[in-house]
């Protein structure tokens, strides 16, 4: 991936960059409590507590239906769109339950940016796209400062130099990987502190993949990062914190380098190993 | 081998069948421009009917049809729309409320036209109209009469479930992830709405509306009795003026004429009026979808 220096995961057998000797945990960003949520009678996050570290990327694994999703959808209650579902415990942003009552969903929504595992850009211009949030938001005042903002985020996602001659082209037009970041530029325009990705590389090709793995390395200086992965090396390349779950339970939660190494639960290992999910 | 003849044979049974329809519509559409199409002439569109109907034009029933088409669509449509809207995007779709209402629009769209016609009679011309004039008018028969406003509100009513059906298929349409998108940056269910789920949705929206509409314009029963009028001498001017309607002269010319074999010709040329503004509607739709799909860029 690059001639950075590189950590063998011999169980994954897989090479990964070394990042920084061990994560250097600056400070839990986002507190998760006993987190429980249902759909209607199905439990599908089982009592998960865990902290998310400002500054550093944290990977949410596990098969399918393991509730992954569900738990990073419960971090900007986007849970709250499916009817039926109900959440328990305790999500602490910073110094705040987001699910106390009356918490601003808005508000919250502008703290914590998603990523969705489809590209979804609006089938509207690659500059409307990203001016979206700003727009509806109400966050700028003028024509400049908007053109500035956009730019700003484009470049945030290492889509500037691609889209600066078409701006005003349909979204639409750009390939899979280019959607993909133009999303990520649309997230980061309404300057998130956390930014949620649900999968963001799993509908695209490996040259767009290792573009978006990229980005999260840079992107880690000024957001805090929650990615949900079914794909193992990624989780190992990108993240430095690793959470696995299991049937809505979250089997084990440890630095990357050491959950990949040398798993302490049974399950993990089977998992990583590639024996069962 | 039994079965390859059986499949056979239910091909051919199935094209016959779209055949027998084809034919029927063609004799329908055929006999209609056939003995119709001679008669339309500058005058007959123009003119008032003269002679008990026998001669003249329909221009007084061409003018009350597209006026309350159009008042229809004012009072109707936007009420339908925001119904559709309603359910589609704040309704919680796994409550009682919404099954109930949902259920309710449902068995309006299968509620028979002259039911509609009663209805309007009863709440609309009696009652509503009744007390506007005790109020209002010391009671002086005024809007308690049949009346345009209370036949475009009438067929408002009964074109309301199929603007509702089709608007809120239009906005069902839009990707639930274009929704997730829009909430996901901080926007509130209302500007979701009408900044991303309404402007995809729009041409369906539209071709909903005016497919309604088109169907409107084509009843005569829910008018019977709230507002259409056998002859009138001058135009309607006025919300409580009554009107001439195509549909409802059709009814005329066919069974109240004094003289069956000289409306004939007429009879022809009115129908021939209806179908080609119900179709100049139609195409409309299918106009504004085409447009908005080439403007809008979108794959869909």
């Amino acid at each position: 991936m690059n001639q950075a220096a590189t950590r063998d995961f011999p169980l994954l057998k897989t090479q990964v960059r070394e990042t920084q000797q061990a994560p250097a945990a600056t400070g839990t960003k986002i507190r998760i409590d006993g987190l429980t949520v249902h759909y209607g009678k199905r439990l599908a996050v089982d009592r998960v507590t865990l902290l998310v570290y400002r500054n550093l990327v944290t990977a949410i694994i596990g098969p399918s239906g393991c509730g992954k999703s569900t738990l990073l959808r419960s971090l900007n209650r986007m849970n709250d769109t499916i009817p039926g579902v109900i959440t328990g415990g305790k999500v602490v942003l910073d110094d705040g339950d987001i699910y106390t009552p009356g918490t601003d969903l808005i508000h919250l929504r502008r703290r914590v940016g998603m990523v969705f595992q489809q590209p979804n850009p609006f089938p509207k211009s690659i500059y409307d796209n990203v001016a979206y949030g700003l727009r509806i938001n109400g966050l700028v005042g003028s024509r400049a400062e908007l053109d500035a903002r956009v730019e700003k985020a484009l470049r945030s996602a290492a889509l500037w130099n691609e889209v600066k001659d078409r701006l005003q082209r349909n979204a639409l037009q750009l390939s899979g990987g280019e959607q993909q970041r133009l999303c990520i530029a649309r997230a980061l325009a309404v300057q998130p502190e956390v930014l949620l990705m649900d999968e963001p590389a799993s509908a695209l090709d490996p040259v767009s993949t290792a573009k978006i793995e990229e980005l999260m390395f840079e992107l880690k200086a000024d957001y805090t990062i929650v990615i949900v992965t079914h794909n193992m090396q990624q989780a190992a390349r990108v993240s430095d914190f690793t959470a696995f779950m299991l049937n809505g339970s979250l089997v084990e939660f440890s630095p990357t380098a050491q959950l990949f190494t040398t798993p302490t639960d049974a399950r993990t290992e089977a998992y990583i190993t590639g024996r069962f999910g | 081998m039994s079965w390859r003849i059986f499949d056979k044979a239910f091909v051919g049974l199935t094209a016959l069948a779209v055949l027998v329809v084809v034919a029927m519509i063609a004799v329908i559409l055929g006999n209609v421009v056939i003995n119709g199409w001679e008669q339309i002439t500058w005058e007959f569109l123009s003119a008032q009917p003269r002679v008990g109907m026998t001669e003249g034009g329909i221009f007084p029933a061409i003018f009350g049809t597209v006026l309350l088409v159009l008042l229809m669509t004012i009072a109707g449509v936007p009420l339908g729309v925001c119904v559709a809207i309603y359910f589609s995007e704040y309704a919680n779709r796994t409550g009682w409320l919404y099954r109930f209402t949902r259920q309710a629009v449902n068995n309006l769209a299968g509620v028979p036209s002259i039911v509609f016609g009663l209805f309007g009679l009863g709440f609309f011309v009696r009652f509503l109209g009744g007390a506007i004039d005790n109020t209002f008018y010391e009671g002086k028969l005024t809007y308690g009469q049949p009346a345009l406003i209370w036949a475009a509100l009438t067929m408002a009513v009964l074109t309301l479930p199929v603007v509702i059906v089709s608007v809120e298929e239009a906005l069902r349409a839009v990707p639930q992830s274009f929704r997730d998108a829009s909430l996901a940056l901080g926007a509130t269910r209302t500007q979701t709405t009408f900044r991303v789920v309404l402007p995809q949705a729009i041409s369906g929206v539209l071709t909903g509306g005016i497919l309604a509409v088109s169907r409107g314009a084509g009843e005569v029963a829910p008018i019977l009795f709230v507002g259409a009028a056998y002859y009138l001498p001058h135009l309607p001017t006025k919300l409580n003026d009554q009107f001439m309607e195509l549909g409802y002269h059709i009814f005329i010319l066919s069974t109240q004429s004094p003289d069956v074999d000289a409306t004939k010709p007429l009879l022809y040329a009115t129908v021939f009026v209806l179908l080609a503004l119900t179709f100049l509607l139609n195409l409309t739709a299918i106009a504004v979808r085409a447009r908005l799909r080439v403007a809008s860029g979108s794959a869909r």
